[in-house]
């Protein structure tokens, strides 16, 4: 666990061992829940790969791969109801998936494109902008606690992110009003090739919670169980108006930042392999078939099911018409001025000469 | 000393109008630096110099024709010293705001460049001197920066007014009229020119309607004439261009008739190839074209130009419609290039936008054969002894009669009445 | 009733709260306080912690959760302590709260409004005084407004409030209390991107917002003889091109007053868009008075930066040379 915390001896929460072993308390889920949350594993690592491959054939753009970190990703957003409001990164789209925005809308996103998510999955936007999203959540919390509507917040952000002002303002925030909202720290150890030691000196990440009053969680981000079960109690507790909580999650970036960028530049390879080992998703297939929930036949299938999901997702995006190329001025402002409807006006007129097809 | 000569600007052209010399002598200038603006038949071109130099004298003024090949400016060799007469540097006006760049500085800059002999006024004082067809240059300045105020464009007038008096039957300056834009709420002069003194006014013939008048001079007087009236039914071309008019809106394209005419008048040329030839008198050879450039004849504020649709035929309706637009504005601005206003076959003239119904259409020199096509309006008509309301349009076609008779010219109607009057039929050829 | 700017705008808020249980008001100092400026006086003791309270000094915190409480469905109305204090919040509000709905091709909206106090001529210390509305006006899907009279403040900031998408509202120290007006009380709301003639005259077009529409009007109280139209822009972005190209189009000469600085202003704005529209009126070319492309100064020195009347009387006599 070195590469992410500065004092390794600090334990992270833990239900399964590296290899599927029950080392800790079982929470309480039935056999289909513990299958979806399998499945929704296989799914945010399909996709991954997917848009990586589309983005190498030029089919798709910049992407944040997320494999090695699909336990955090699906473990923190499967706890959470209907309610409650999620405020993400670009490398939680698993979490984007189990909160239901439909595939092939995440796939047309990444084709260029800004689709509506859908407004009931309560999933703001993916946020580039590093650690903004926090203040959001954190907003969104406060809200409902104005408003006395038992939603909860959660936002999520990485290693990288708690050096920004924004993350700090927005721990301070949550503290202060005691705001119903539960940020995660998503510590894969690198940010871009700026490995965790060098972004604080602080023991863990999650420590920091401390310095705001706001009681914190280590993790290991790696088990889904204990990802989940972590985050229900931190997500039950918001709602019973306790306040909130940070949670930080170790695992690891097995991919490079983006698909701009080379981590064999930066990292060293047996680092990488070490991590293989502890892959989240073996480890809770172990785990799954050990207690007889998941058999190899089952496995293979569902596998192939994931993949057919996906391809016909990528199908169903790339049959999706692109929207009309004035249509970001309607994503400007309500109520466009003279000014901005002369200026639609004038790009519908030069659009048809940059792309015949798309008038 | 290196003599600068009117060169051929294309076209054929013997001779250019001097428009403005944008340079003055004891002027140093850059290679290809702006020099002279000249008008030719169709078009006003710039000049750029043709060595880094520095201008000894001007040979040509302003307003005077030149011909092919005469000496228009003559600059310093290398070393050489001539003493022109420098008139005083303009100073800079009299707004001594903050804002950075002042005339002053910008002649002092490294890069060099010269003071544009270019008369200075207000837009707005620019813009009523273009609506009276005033030249600037020729208004007194009383402002001592020599920039032309609105005050002394209205002396200007008052004074023209004066001078030959006005017979109610010519056209004077207009005063400046109490539009808007330039303070003008304070009194407007009082046009009162003297009455009676005089029963005539000279204007010469200047720019683009001194052309025009050549143009039309030489055509009329080389080409033997003839018209050939006809009046043929449009209903289905009026409903064709009603159904595409929406569809083409949706593109933000604006279609009249006039590209579905173009496109109905090609497959006419192609069959009667003479009406898209050119007789050369000299050699007594009829020059048939193959390529097929469509002078549409368009009015702009000084006068009659014809741009030109080039490869007519490779151009579908829609980017017929979208040249049309760009050509006519063009027009309108006189910005159009040289190479836009000449070389055209065959000419196509609307007469029907400005409500006329027909009229003896004088052919474009040197083509063989133009086509005036008047309004579309509904009449009544005999067909298999009943009367109908049909949407009719006429026409008038003028051709060479050196090179086309009569019947073929009837032929060459009767297949584009053919064309016109069922125009889909333009889907059986289209690739 | 006879009100000053800071009463306007405390009446606005407390009917907004009274009408609307989705507003909300919080910003530094603004609870038990009321606001260094009083503008929210009385408010929490009216309407309680809940929905007017406190924050933490955190200009980034303050906008970044409004930007989230205004997604759930709340109005915040958000007041930074001082307009250049918006720096420290400049992503917040420029690429989150002016962006929401844009990144979210219109599945969330951001009905927030910023309220900052700004401007100069009252001995404030560094950054206090700063006018920053030409910053913001190339933030595309902020609205920017600035009142210049009680009537107008109220008006506009319940029109802000009433908004769907995010407003910058900029209320100028020195018009806080510097006279009054008479004000309706009850709720009144006046359009947002349009300015108003409040001086009618044929021979020049001056353009100004907030403190410098009163200089304006002093200058064209100096020069009787020249017919002088004064134009309240009142909303800095959009502007209100219609009006500005009326009025140029009918007096051939445009002076454009504003206390910020001059490089890339409203009065550069301005220009151009004259010249888009109506350069074939101008009479003269266009006259700036404004702030010099210097750091607002120290207090001994802003009476020599701030605009006034006679740095406005001879711009307007230059444009009416010949």
């Amino acid at each position: 666990m070195s590469i992410q915390q500065v004092d390794p001896g600090m334990v992270a929460y833990q239900i399964l061992d590296i290899d599927g072993n029950l080392v800790g308390k079982m929470p309480d889920l039935s056999a289909e829940r513990l299958f979806a949350l399998y499945r929704s594993m296989h799914l945010g690592r399909a996709f991954s790969n997917k848009i990586i491959a589309l983005q190498r054939q030029g089919r798709a753009t910049t992407f944040g791969s997320l494999v090695g970190q699909e336990a955090t990703a699906v473990g923190l957003a499967a706890p959470m109801q209907a309610q409650d409001w999620l405020a993400t990164t670009y490398r939680e789209i698993a979490s984007l998936l189990v909160r239901g925005i439909p595939p092939a809308s995440l796939i047309y996103s990444f084709r260029g494109f800004t689709p509506p998510f859908p407004k009931e999955s309560r999933c703001l936007p993916i946020q580039i902008v590093i650690g903004t999203q926090m203040l959001h959540a954190v907003g969104l919390g406060m809200a409902a606690k104005i408003a006395g509507e038992p939603a909860v917040a959660v936002g999520v952000c990485g290693d990288g992110a708690t050096s920004e002002g924004d993350f700090n303002e927005a721990l301070n925030f949550a503290g202060v009003f005691q705001a119903p909202v539960v940020l995660v720290i998503q510590n894969n150890g690198w940010a871009i090739s700026v490995p965790r030691h060098r972004q604080s000196a602080a023991p863990t990440l999650a420590a920091r919670g401390g310095g705001f009053g706001v009681p914190s969680v280590l993790v290991d981000g790696n088990d889904v169980l204990a990802v989940y079960d972590i985050m229900q109690q931190a997500i039950e507790r918001a709602r019973a108006g306790q306040g909130p909580t940070l949670v930080e999650t170790l695992t690891y970036r097995i991919g490079s930042h983006t698909t701009a960028d080379d981590a064999t530049r930066y990292r060293d390879a047996a680092e990488v392999e070490s991590w293989r080992a502890k892959d989240p998703v073996r480890r809770f297939q172990r785990f799954l078939m050990s207690r007889d929930l998941l058999t190899a036949a089952q496995d293979q299938q569902l596998i192939a099911e994931v993949e057919a999901e996906i391809n016909a997702a990528v199908t169903e995006a790339e049959a999706m018409p692109p929207p009309a190329p004035d249509a970001f001025f309607d994503y400007t402002e309500a109520n466009l001025s003279p000014r901005l409807q002369e200026q639609r006006a004038d790009l519908l007129r030069y659009s048809k000469q940059n792309k015949p097809g798309r008038s | 000393m290196k003599e600068f000569k009117l060169p051929d600007l294309g076209e054929g052209m013997q001779e250019a109008e001097i428009r403005h010399w944008l340079i003055k002598p004891g002027d140093t200038l850059r290679l290809d630096q702006p020099m002279v603006e000249v008008e030719t038949d169709k078009a006003v071109v710039e000049i750029p110099s043709p060595i880094a130099g520095r201008v000894s004298a001007i040979r040509v003024q302003e307003g005077t024709v030149a011909k092919l090949g005469e000496v228009l400016v003559i600059f310093d060799a290398p070393g050489e010293t001539s003493t022109p007469a420098r008139p005083a540097a303009s100073t800079p006006s009299a707004n001594t705001t903050a804002v950075p760049v002042s005339q002053a500085s910008v002649q002092t800059t490294t890069h060099d460049i010269a003071t544009r002999q270019r008369v200075l006024a207000a837009p707005a004082v620019r813009k009523r001197a273009f609506e009276l067809s005033i030249e600037l240059a020729n208004v007194q300045s009383s402002h001592p920066t020599g920039r032309v105020t609105m005050d002394d464009l209205q002396r200007y007038v008052e004074h023209a007014q004066q001078k030959p008096a006005v017979s109610p039957s010519t056209p004077a300056p207009t005063e400046l009229s109490s539009e808007s834009a330039n303070g003008a709420r304070r009194a407007a002069p009082v046009a009162s020119g003297k009455q009676g003194e005089e029963a005539e006014e000279r204007q010469p013939l200047t720019g683009l309607r001194r052309r025009i008048a050549e143009r039309m001079e030489r055509s009329w007087r080389t080409i033997p004439h003839a018209t050939a009236f006809d009046e043929i039914d449009g209903t289905a071309l009026a409903a064709l261009r009603q159904t595409l008019k929406s569809l083409a809106e949706q593109r933000g394209i604006r279609l009249t008739y006039m590209p579905l005419l173009v496109k109905l008048l090609l497959p006419a040329l192609k069959e009667f190839p003479i009406f898209n030839a050119s007789l050369d008198e000299e050699r007594r050879e009829i020059i048939y074209k193959r390529v097929y450039h469509i002078g549409i004849a368009t009015d702009s504020p000084e006068g009659l130009l014809v741009p030109v649709l080039r490869n007519a035929d490779q151009l579908t309706v829609t980017q017929i419609a979208e040249q049309l637009e760009h050509l006519i504005a063009g027009a309108q601005k006189r910005s159009l290039a040289l190479s836009e206003v000449s070389g055209s076959t065959f000419t196509l003239n609307n007469v029907g936008s400005f409500g006329g119904s027909s009229g003896t259409p004088i052919i474009n020199y040197p083509e063989t054969a133009i086509l005036a096509v008047g309004r579309l309006q509904e009449k009544a008509i005999v067909q298999d002894g009943k009367i109908v309301a049909r949407t009719m349009l006429p026409l008038a076609l003028s051709f060479d009669h050196r090179v086309i008779d009569g019947a073929l010219a009837g032929r060459f109607l009767a297949r584009f009445r053919a064309l016109v009057e069922q125009p889909q039929q333009l889907l059986l050829d289209m690739i | 009733m006879q009100m000053t700017m800071i009463e306007a705008l405390n009446q606005a808020l407390a009917l907004e709260l009274e009408r609307d249980g989705r507003v909300v008001v919080l910003g530094q100092d603004i609870g038990v306080n009321g606001g260094v400026f009083r503008v929210t006086e009385q408010l929490q003791k009216r309407f309680g912690e809940r929905r007017v309270f406190d924050t933490p000094l955190s200009e980034s915190g303050i906008i970044g959760s409004s930007v989230g409480m205004a997604v759930y469905g709340l109005r915040p109305v958000a007041e930074i302590q001082f307009a250049g204090f918006l720096f420290l919040s400049m992503s917040q509000l420029v690429t989150q709260a002016a962006r929401m709905r844009f990144r979210s091709a219109g599945t969330f909206t951001c009905p927030l409004v910023v309220r900052a106090p700004f401007g100069g001529g009252v001995r404030t210390p560094e950054l206090h005084s700063d006018s920053l509305e030409g910053v913001f006006m190339q933030t595309p899907g902020l609205k920017v407004v600035i009142p210049s009279t009680p009537y107008d403040a109220k008006g506009l900031l319940a029109s802000a409030i009433a908004d769907p998408d995010p407003v910058l509202f900029l209320e100028h120290i020195k018009l806080y209390r510097s006279f009054r007006q008479e004000t309706p009380e009850e709720h009144y709301t006046l359009p947002l991107g349009k300015a108003q003639t409040v001086r009618e005259g044929g021979d020049v077009s001056v353009f100004a917002y907030g403190a410098m529409v009163q200089v304006a009007l002093a200058a064209a109280k100096q020069l009787p003889g020249i017919s002088v139209e004064v134009i309240d822009l009142r909303t800095i972005w959009p502007l209100d091109e219609a009006a500005i190209i009326a009025s140029v189009e009918k007096t051939g000469r445009a002076v454009i007053v504003h206390e910020a600085a001059r490089a890339g202003g409203v009065g550069a704005e301005i220009t151009a868009i004259i010249n888009d529209h109506c350069l074939y009126s101008l009479l003269k070319p266009v006259e700036r008075v404004t702030g010099y492309d210097t750091p607002y100064p120290s207090p001994e020195d802003e009476d020599n930066y701030v605009p006034s009347p006679a740095r406005v009387v001879d711009a307007i006599k230059r444009t009416m040379e010949p």
